[in-house]
């Protein structure tokens, strides 16, 4: 399979995207870890 | 598609768990000066015992990062194996994420600590180990962006021979008919071959 910059962006942006939520779901873990 | 709904699952979870990390270590560092203990037969210094939360928080960030991680490279690879670098970026992740806690914490230690040094120096070591992460797996990045940008007849270099033969068949020299020497002496052993005597 052949790459395409389209794919490799959909990629980056999910990645992304995934890595804030992420972040915002850990801070929600630690608060309700360290309470 | 269900490639890249891995993909964002592990993403969620690798970016989540070093985040409990991040924040299980920093509490560790204000609140225990940077070691904790709990259990055990050994007596523990009061400031020193590790809260249970955040005991949780540094194992379970360690062990999920690790497994996300995983599902993060695995379902890469699945959705387009022509991504490259997304390993050492990941490790960058890592270290620059601890190496900040090691720096900011080195240079404004809690006030139950005297001095940090021995933090400072952790930090730069991190973030050292960080840049030898994140800058490859930038460039590898960028290149995978690069392959794809190329248009496909470029791409197909190396499927093709590099080198052929030139050679024109056609217009070769036509083989030329022998003709043999009326005489011919042999210079080893004298003896004379053709003409009219052979």
């Amino acid at each position: 399979m052949e790459a395409t910059v389209h794919r490799l962006w959909i990629w980056l942006v999910v990645v992304l995207t995934g890595s804030a939520i992420g972040v915002f779901l850990g801070n929600l873990v630690v608060e309700s870890m360290t309470k | 598609m269900g490639a890249l709904a891995a993909v964002e699952v592990g993403a969620v979870g690798f970016a989540a768990a070093l985040t409990c990390l991040y924040h299980g270590m920093r509490e560790v560092m204000v609140s225990n000066g940077g070691f904790c203990a709990s259990g055990g037969p050994y007596q523990i210094n009061p400031g020193q015992v590790c809260d249970s939360g955040v005991a949780w928080l540094t194992f379970g960030g360690v062990f999920a990062g690790l497994f996300f991680a995983g599902v993060l490279a695995f379902a890469t690879y699945r959705y387009d194996k022509d991504i490259s670098g997304l390993p050492l970026l990941l490790w960058a992740a890592l270290f620059g994420a601890l190496g900040w806690n090691f720096i900011e914490l080195g240079f404004d230690p809690p006030a139950t600590m005297s001095g940090a040094v021995g933090w400072i120096i952790c930090g730069i070591v991190f973030w050292l180990m960080a840049l030898g992460g994140l800058i490859p797996g930038l460039i590898m990045l960028f290149n995978s962006f690069r392959q794809a940008a190329r248009p496909q007849a470029e791409r197909s270099l190396f499927s093709e021979p590099l080198v052929r033969a030139d050679v024109n068949v056609q217009a070769a020299a036509p083989p030329q008919s022998t003709v043999a020497t009326p005489e011919f002496i042999d210079p080893v052993t004298g003896e004379r071959h053709g003409g009219d005597g052979a």
